[in-house]
Parts: structure tokens; C-alpha cells; sequence
């Protein structure tokens, strides 16, 4: 019941949430193009690795599996 | 007839006669290991107590049995310090000193209902202790307990064995999941007799009601309906046989995104060696070591490995973990703890080993939008961005975080804690409140992040269909946010820097 004691690195249990920003950044050093490109995510190539792991949350449901009684 | 019976107070040397009007069993050494966890010094014992959700079993069960049960309960009030008569004494009589103690050190409390299976009723314990990375999110609400006319207060989320009467495991894992989804200004917190009945009142299919050995994974949708929550049904994306398993990225980033979201899990599965089996999902430790990979996505919260929950076979914030198979099939098994339980429950654990097949979660009925939805497309919005940026030179990683927000909390706390006091913050919250059109009470809020930098959100209405516009805004926390927002034509974009 009691956790285990662990060590953490700098780099451990940075949330998203919880960081702050730096609102001055330009790092991708994009803005240059700003309105002269459009991205359309409805293209994408459905062979690459991340649209491929995108498929694991394309599940429809099988209406026999919820007759499945759990007790 | 009830008669008179004074207060118990019993201290450590009574230990082991706690709970012994009940017969040795995996709850009964689980909890009392718990107790002892968190600090137990201390207990009394009101012999005499009306329990709403005992009479709500008594009544639609137990009392036409011709046993002759009882309809009172005992409940038992737990300390981490010694509290005998004469303390409790000064306590109710409002010494200062003495009140304040009493509530710091209560830990909670155990109802024990009058009956031979399933004593433990309605059960209220505060968390055992974190490690120092203090990482644990669990739903958890605040308990207002009375007794001899002081308050006193418990955060945690109820949990209860179950009866095999009025309620199975799925029963009891909605009950607890609803402890804190209906807590709210517009739900009432129904009892378990009151959840069985409404599993039925559609999707009985001839069954009878009561006793209920079970519920099938639909009355469990039925029942959240019929009590005015809409179900989010989830299934895994991988197949044993007939049976849904789940793969760890699925599995992990919608449990992290709807448990962070403040809304526990109701999970069906498989129990090794005992069969379908129903649990209630109540927090998890979030795991983000694993830091963003050049070109690729990372899921944030598909990390973690380590989740509470409440079993009705066991007991409250059971810790488990999750394992995998070779192929890519989770199970969830309890880690070897720096504390041994004895007896039965340490048989239990030792044994248990279960196979999630189903996620239900009980939402209010204005969350329409599905959270597979949101992942799968905010995927495509990540290797849409990566493929870009890589053609432009730029080899980042894309790291990804979702939750279900009330929008007022997603301006209040959320965007303060991201932009810290000050100008900016003031302009982005008046940006939310006067640049959208009105927004529901809910919005599900996609944070991306790209190397470690946090970049932008999009805000997605959740009281609409999947195939209508979705998109409320995105807002863009630095300049690459905003050029990033332009690239996605995204209609409006909040500045927070300007």
C-alpha cells in the first residue's frame, strides 16, 4: 500500500498543466509564414507511424461484447 | 425494538479486536492494513446507526427476508491520535484545543451493515501517504461527517463491498464512480438499490432485479442514463478470442486525460480465475519521465503505469499496476508493497491479475464529444505539423496532453497556471471572455507542446456532434503558438503574449 520511495530526475513529472511559458519565445521561427501556408490534418498519409498509432483510438464498439454481464 | 447504546472507544491495544464481529476475509485484513497505514490510533464505535444506503438495501431487499435483519448499521470513526471519552468529552463540549485536534487527526470512516457477506458498507478513508514526489491525482471529494453534533471532515471518494443481494461488483463500481461525478448542484447521489433498479428499468431483458449476481456491461450504460449522466463507452483496441483488450497507448492516455479530468472510471474486464469483474478507476500517478522524441508524438499521460482503485472485493485506492503482454495487452496486477498484508487479502493480491475489456465513464449529458474523438484527430493534427516542420528543417518532438475542463476553471486556475500573474494574464482572460462566441460549461482543451515547450491549446466545444465544427479557438502562448495556429487556419487565435 505504501509507495515506493523514488528518485527523481530534473526531467521527471514536468506537466504540461503545471509548467509555465515563456510568452516571448519564437522558437520554431515560423512566423514568416504565417498566412501564406495552410495545413490540412484531413490529408494525412494514413501509412505513417503516428497516423497508424492514431488507429488505436478508432474503435467502434461491438454491441455483443456488451451483453457481457460482470459480477 | 432499538435500545440506547453508548459510544465504544477503543485504542491501539485494541487492535486486534477491530472488526471482529466480522469474519476473517480479504476486505477485513486489507482495511484494517489501511488503517494502520494512515496512522490509526484510535477508534469509536456508534452502535447505532441509520445508514441512507443500507436502508435503501434494507428496504428493497433485506427487510422482506424472512431472517429478521437489522436496519441499523454500526459505524466506526477512526483517529490518528488517542482520543478517549474524557478528550472527546472537551471536544463536543467546544474546548478549542481539543475540537481542533479531533478534526485534524479523523482519518474516516466504515459503516458495518448486519449482515453475514458484504459487512463493509459505505466507507469514506483519507489517502495513506505519497511519496515525495507527490505526483498522485485522485478524485476525491470532501466528506462532512457528524457525530454527537460536531463536524467533522473526510476527503476521499466511497467505496463499499458488495452484497451479491442489491448489489454486485458493478453496482458498487458505479456508486463509487458517481460519489463524485454527481456531486454537483444538479445530480443527487443515488444508492445502491436505486442503481440496480435502474440498470433494470430498460435493459433487464427478463432478469430479475433482486437478488443481482451482476449487471452486463449495457445496464451499466442504462443505468447511468437513467440516473441523468450520459455514458462514455470505450473499448479496447485489441482482441483476445471474442474478448476487447487494451494496448498501453490507449489505455493510458484516455485513463490519464479522463482521471485528471476529475472523473473516475468505472472498468470492466476479466479476473483471473473469477471471470467478468467491474472496478472503479479513482486516480493514478502520473508518469512523465518520458520526455518528447524528435519527429515523433508523444502521448503524454500514455506513460504511466501505476493506478488506484477502489474493488468492492477489496477495498478502497487498491494500488495496482500495469503490466504487458507480448502482444501489447495490458493487465493491471498489484505491485509488490514496502508493506505485506496478512492473510487473505495478501492470497488475493497475490493471484489478482485483471485484463481491462471496457472503460465507462459517467459524464454530465452536455459532454458529447468522445475522448477517442479528440485523441484520434489531435494525432492527425500532430503528424500533419511534423511532417511540415520537417520538410522546413526542423526535427522537433510533439507532445500532447488532453482533459475535459468546465470552461470557467480552464480560465480560472488552468491559464493562470500556465502564464503566471500579471498583464498577460488579465488580457487572456478577457480575451476568453469577449473574443468567443459563448462557450459551454464544458470544453475538452488539447495542449500541445513541441520539443518542451508549451505552444498552444485548442479549445473543442464537447456540446456538439463530432461531425460539426468542434473547434472553439486555439491560444497561442508564444509566437511560434500563433504562426502554428495561422498554419492550421485556425479561425480564432488568442494571442496571450501580446
Amino acid at each position: 500500500m505504501c509507495e515506493k520511495k523514488s528518485k527523481t530526475s530534473s526531467m521527471e513529472n514536468v506537466n504540461l498543466w503545471d509548467k509555465k511559458v515563456d510568452v516571448t519565445d519564437d522558437f520554431l521561427g515560423l512566423t514568416a509564414l504565417k498566412g501564406k501556408v495552410k495545413l490540412d490534418a484531413t490529408k494525412n498519409d494514413p501509412k505513417s507511424p503516428v497516423a497508424k498509432r492514431g488507429e488505436c483510438f478508432d474503435v467502434r464498439l461491438d454491441k455483443k461484447s456488451l451483453e457481457t454481464v460482470i459480477g | 425494538m432499538h435500545t440506547p447504546i453508548p459510544f465504544h472507544f477503543f485504542t491501539q491495544t485494541d487492535k486486534a479486536s477491530l472488526f471482529n464481529e466480522v469474519k476473517d476475509c480479504d476486505t477485513k485484513s486489507y482495511i484494517a492494513k489501511y488503517l494502520d497505514e494512515i496512522g490509526l490510533k484510535s477508534w469509536i464505535v456508534e452502535d447505532n446507526y441509520f445508514d441512507t444506503d443500507y436502508l435503501s438495501e434494507f428496504s428493497s431487499f433485506y427487510s422482506m427476508s424472512a431472517k429478521g435483519y437489522k436496519n441499523t448499521c454500526k459505524r466506526y470513526h477512526f483517529f490518528s491520535e488517542d482520543i478517549d471519552r474524557t478528550f472527546f468529552l472537551k471536544a463536543i463540549g467546544n474546548d478549542e484545543v481539543c475540537l481542533k485536534k479531533l478534526k485534524e487527526c479523523y482519518l474516516g470512516f466504515v459503516v458495518l451493515r448486519p449482515l453475514a457477506k458484504g459487512s463493509f458498507g459505505h466507507t469514506v478513508l483519507s489517502e495513506y501517504p505519497n511519496d515525495k514526489t507527490n505526483t498522485r491525482v485522485l478524485c476525491k471529494r470532501k466528506y462532512a461527517v457528524h457525530l454527537a453534533g460536531i463536524e467533522l471532515e473526510v476527503e476521499g471518494l466511497s467505496w463499499q463491498e458488495q452484497d451479491s443481494a442489491v448489489g454486485a461488483c458493478a453496482t458498487i463500481a458505479i456508486w463509487s464512480a458517481l460519489h463524485s461525478t454527481c456531486f454537483d448542484d444538479s445530480h443527487a447521489i443515488p444508492t445502491t438499490a436505486e442503481i440496480t433498479k435502474a440498470a433494470h428499468k430498460t435493459a433487464s431483458l427478463g432478469a430479475r432485479v433482486f437478488p443481482s449476481y451482476g449487471l452486463s456491461i449495457f445496464q451499466v450504460s442504462e443505468a447511468i442514463k437513467e440516473l441523468n449522466l450520459s455514458p462514455i463507452m470505450i473499448a479496447g483496441d485489441r482482441t483476445v478470442g471474442p474478448e476487447y483488450r487494451f494496448s498501453q497507448e490507449r489505455f493510458s492516455s484516455i485513463c490519464g486525460s479522463i482521471l485528471s479530468s476529475n472523473y473516475p472510471i468505472i472498468m470492466a474486464g476479466f479476473l483471473e480465475g473469477c471471470g467478468g469483474h467491474a472496478i472503479c478507476m479513482t486516480g493514478y500517478k502520473p508518469d512523465y519521465t518520458k520526455t518528447f522524441i524528435p519527429n515523433d508524438v508523444l502521448l503524454q499521460e500514455s506513460a504511466t503505469t501505476v493506478y488506484y482503485v477502489h474493488d468492492d472485493n477489496l477495498g478502497p485506492n487498491v494500488r495496482l499496476e500495469l503490466f504487458k503482454e507480448a502482444n501489447d495487452v495490458v493487465y493491471l496486477k498489484p505491485v509488490a508493497s514496502a508493506v505485506k498484508y496478512s492473510g487473505a487479502a495478501e492470497l488475493f493480491l497475490s493471484n489478482y491479475k485483471f485484463y481491462p475489456s471496457h472503460l465507462i465513464i459517467p459524464v454530465q449529458n452536455e459532454i458529447r464529444l468522445s475522448i477517442d474523438f479528440i485523441y484520434k484527430n489531435s494525432m492527425k493534427i500532430a503528424d500533419d505539423l511534423l511532417n511540415f516542420l520537417k520538410g522546413q528543417g526542423k526535427n522537433v518532438g510533439i507532445t500532447i496532453n488532453i482533459r475535459y475542463l468546465e470552461f470557467k476553471k480552464y480560465q480560472g486556475d488552468y491559464i493562470r497556471q500556465t502564464l503566471g500573474d500579471g498583464a498577460c494574464l488579465a488580457s487572456t482572460r478577457m480575451k476568453l471572455s469577449e473574443d468567443l462566441p459563448p462557450a459551454g460549461r464544458y470544453i475538452a482543451v488539447i495542449r500541445f507542446a513541441f520539443d518542451d515547450k508549451i505552444t498552444f491549446d485548442l479549445l473543442c466545444d464537447t456540446s456538439d456532434c463530432q461531425y460539426n465544427n468542434i473547434l472553439i479557438a486555439g491560444v497561442a502562448f508564444n509566437k511560434s503558438g500563433a504562426s502554428i495556429l495561422g498554419l492550421l487556419g485556425i479561425p480564432r487565435v488568442i494571442e496571450t503574449y501580446s
